[in-house]
């Protein structure tokens, strides 16, 4: 079929008209050492000590920043063990024995209004980088390197989109948690001195539009902060497609949102910066999407950072079907599959999903074009991958692989069953060197 | 339970290759089925020989180069019967089967049409050239003068052509507009009942198996030019431009061969532009063929059209969006089309 791509069909997502339950805290949680973007960290605590809920237990030494490591249950550290994170890799987790106190830290402290409204934005970018906050939609970048930005921010847009199918994580937080979501975004606006705030929204979901622009007429009349609702195609989520639905701007390949005067940030993390600045909390909770053809009870769960996902998996009922499962951590189209159960939900995994392996066989290419359609940044894969089989590096960089952004539109659109988002990796590999 | 590794994305469209050579098959029916009608002395002799001769060599070459029968997959198969059916529609219904060569021209064009137009370069997905428009072409010129029509005048090339509107006749019969556009008049096997090739058409573009670009812009030059032409005719005297139009467009194999050989995805360049001016330099060689050289041009065109798609292909200048030189490009196409066009005509 020779045609473009904009909607992922066949899924029926239903997920955030039910409440999330919350996931039971397990006997043991695990917290990474290292992860995709940090490579060594300091640990603080031995086997033996006890730990208190949010403490401080190490510290792991990013590229170009640091990052506090806290529990997320207060007990005993047991010890070192390997497993499975996100990012594929098998790193250290630390297990931490859950004495089921959740005894504070005395770190944790509520702030005042007036100390709040007493905040610099070094202040609380200090704030937002002690308590470790990430990229919460699943991207993991320090939050307090993105908010340092030296542009005069116009625009805060709030991302409540996940266009990809099957999760619906964000959704159903948008329809819990909109006071902090809302008190994150007048923090940012506080910081950024801006009076312009959008939570984009997709317009599939009225319910939740309706919501928020009930409680922004309650709580925040006249403030700045507006509900956009956004169209209904896949990647509308990716930044460069959210700006333009919502602002109208058309941003050019390699540029970040800080240049256009835009600040974006994601609903979930917008919570959890409300919740540092206001309680100085780190992330200890979030909510999990778990989800796919091969589970049998599919629902939202609200997860204690540092889970099994072993265990996840049992609440939502076990595997569905006897065929081979993929294991996805994110969204089926840009998340990791992981090699087996031994692996554990992290801050900033977003869902779950257990997908059935796919049956559709691999055949020779016939050019029709489908990925040339459907590539949302106008590259041209099929030539791409011409170029990766023949390595000729001249060519892979006449058609500048590195403006993809992985969004995995021209392996799904494939007639033949490529994976041609595969040597559209390689392609970008090769067009570095 | 297992579980598989594997790099996102992690789903897939429902589409695949089978369904979509399917389709063509299925786009392909109305027309076969006219053709077992209409002539089914001729086509009982050409369909299996041709079908056979190209799933034949198909499997040889599975054989020989990939070294296994069992790469030998279903897709294969589909696509080499699409070949051979395609010729097999193109050849005409007489092919001197009664002196026996006919049966060997079939099996001989069908040959080299699938070893030197797919499979030299790698079989499916890698040819550069439509095989089926090569066999066709290949059987014109080399046997164009034993193969004649019923009348047992007509070399092939005539067959397809001198029925219908001779390229720079100025007066032209009305009645046959509509003999045309029905087949009643001697051809090729499927190239000349139009209506099929009307259905075969509409189901090839809702079930999005053929690129509609393509197709537009193909016919859309063929239809401009030859208006032109048409006009420049009347006007020193010749006969009304919209019939010379209507008989250009119906006679010969144009619709035919824009809906199931110019669309061939494989042969073609990818990107809208570069499309759109794939099948605007097809339909304008058309034209050219037909008024300059005064035969049937279709199977030339959609070979020449073959050869400059690696050309659009090229990193450097192909291009999924619409960019200032693909409009330089296309108005010059034009405007040299156009010169070429009425130049000649006027001068003559």
């Amino acid at each position: 079929m020779i045609a473009k791509t904009t909607k992922i069909g066949g899924v029926d997502n239903l997920l955030s008209k039910r409440p999330a339950l919350p996931a039971p805290i397990p006997d043991y949680v695990y917290i990474a050492v290292e992860n995709g973007r940090c490579g060594k960290a300091d640990i603080f605590v031995k086997e033996g000590d006890h730990v208190n809920l949010c403490q401080v237990i190490g510290v792991r030494h990013g590229p170009f920043f640091d990052q506090p490591i806290h529990s997320t249950v207060s007990g005993t550290m047991v010890k070192i063990e390997k497993h499975y994170h996100r990012c594929g890799k098998l790193v250290n987790f630390m297990k931490i024995d859950n004495d089921r106190l959740d005894t504070l830290d005395p770190s944790v402290k509520e702030r005042t209004p007036e100390e709040v409204a007493a905040l610099t934005k070094d202040e609380m970018i200090k704030i937002i980088e002690n308590c470790a906050c990430v990229g919460l939609g699943g991207s993991g970048f320090p939050t307090h390197v993105k908010l340092q930005t030296k542009e005069k921010i116009n625009y805060i847009l709030i991302n409540g989109i996940e266009c990809e199918p099957y999760l619906d994580t964000d959704q159903r937080f948008m329809l819990d948690k909109t006071k902090e979501i809302f008190g994150g975004t007048k923090l940012l606006m506080q910081m950024f001195g801006c009076k312009d705030a959008r939570i984009c929204v997709k317009e599939t979901h009225p319910e939740i539009i309706a919501h928020l622009n009930e409680m922004i007429d309650k709580y925040y009349p006249g403030e700045g902060i507006v509900v956009s609702p956004m169209k209904n195609f896949y990647p509308q989520g990716w930044e460069v497609a959210m700006v333009k639905t919502a602002l109208g701007i058309k941003m050019a390949p390699g540029k970040i949102p800080p240049a256009y005067g835009i600040m974006n940030v994601n609903v979930t993390t917008a919570a959890s910066i409300y919740d540092a600045i206001w309680y100085n909390k780190p992330v200890i909770e979030r909510y999990m999407s778990v989800n796919g053809d091969g589970i049998n009870a599919p629902s939202n769960f609200i997860v204690r950072v540092g889970t099994p996902v072993i265990n996840l998996i049992h609440l939502a009922g076990g595997y569905k079907g006897e065929e081979k499962k993929v294991l996805i951590f994110g969204g089926p189209m840009m998340g990791t599959a992981l090699p087996n159960e031994d692996c554990i939900a992290t801050k900033t995994v977003t869902s779950l999903i257990v997908m059935n392996e796919s049956t559709k066989p691999e055949a020779p290419c016939i050019r029709c074009g489908s990925c040339v359609l459907s590539c949302p940044q106008g590259l041209q894969p099929v030539l791409i991958m011409e170029a990766v089989k023949s390595a000729n590096r001249e060519r892979i960089k006449m058609l500048s692989p590195l403006n993809c952004m992985e969004c995995g539109l021209c392996t799904y659109s494939c007639t033949s069953g490529i994976r041609v988002t595969d040597f559209v990796r390689r392609a970008k590999l090769l067009a570095k060197l | 339970m297992q579980f598989v590794k594997e790099t996102a994305p992690h789903i897939k469209r429902k589409d695949n290759l089978m369904w979509m050579l399917l389709n063509v098959i299925i786009g392909l029916a109305p027309v076969c089925i006219w053709a077992w009608v209409a002539y089914p002395l001729s086509a009982l002799r050409i369909f299996p020989l041709a079908l056979a001769t190209c799933v034949l060599c198909e499997f040889l070459f599975i054989l020989i180069v990939k070294k296994s029968v069992k790469e030998f997959k279903i897709e294969n198969i589909l696509s080499s019967i699409i070949t051979g059916m395609i010729y097999s529609l193109c050849l005409p219904t007489e092919l001197g089967f009664a002196s026996g060569t006919g049966y060997f021209v079939v099996v001989a064009g069908a040959a080299i049409g699938i070893i030197l137009g797919k499979l030299v370069f790698g079989g499916l997905g890698n040819n550069i050239f439509n095989p089926a428009a090569l066999g066709m072409i290949v059987v014109r010129l080399f046997w164009g003068g034993i193969s004649g029509n019923a009348a047992g005048t007509a070399g092939v090339i005539d067959s397809t052509i001198s029925s219908g509107a001779t390229a720079l006749q100025t007066t032209l019969p009305v009645s046959n507009l509509l003999d045309l556009l029905l087949g009643r008049i001697p051809g090729a096997l499927g190239e000349t009942f139009h209506i099929a090739i009307i259905i075969g058409m509409i189901y090839l573009l809702v079930t999005k198996t053929i690129d509609w670009k393509v197709l537009v812009s193909y016919l859309g030059t063929f239809l401009v030019l030859t208006l032109v032409a048409g006009l420049v005719l009347q006007i020193k005297g010749g006969d009304n431009f919209a019939i010379y139009t209507a008989y250009q467009l119906l006679s010969g194999g144009v619709l035919f061969g824009a809906v199931y050989m110019i669309t061939d995805p494989v042969t073609g360049p990818v990107g809208d532009p570069a499309r759109v001016l794939f099948g605007a330099f097809a339909g304008f060689v058309t034209v050219a063929i037909r008024l300059l050289v005064g035969t049937e041009g279709v199977g030339f065109s959609i070979l020449f059209a073959n050869m400059i798609a690696p050309a659009l292909n090229y990193p450097q200048w192909s291009s999924s969006k619409w960019k200032k030189w693909h409009f330089i490009t296309a108005g010059a196409l034009a405007g040299v089309a156009l010169l070429a066009v009425i130049l000649p005509l006027a001068l003559k």
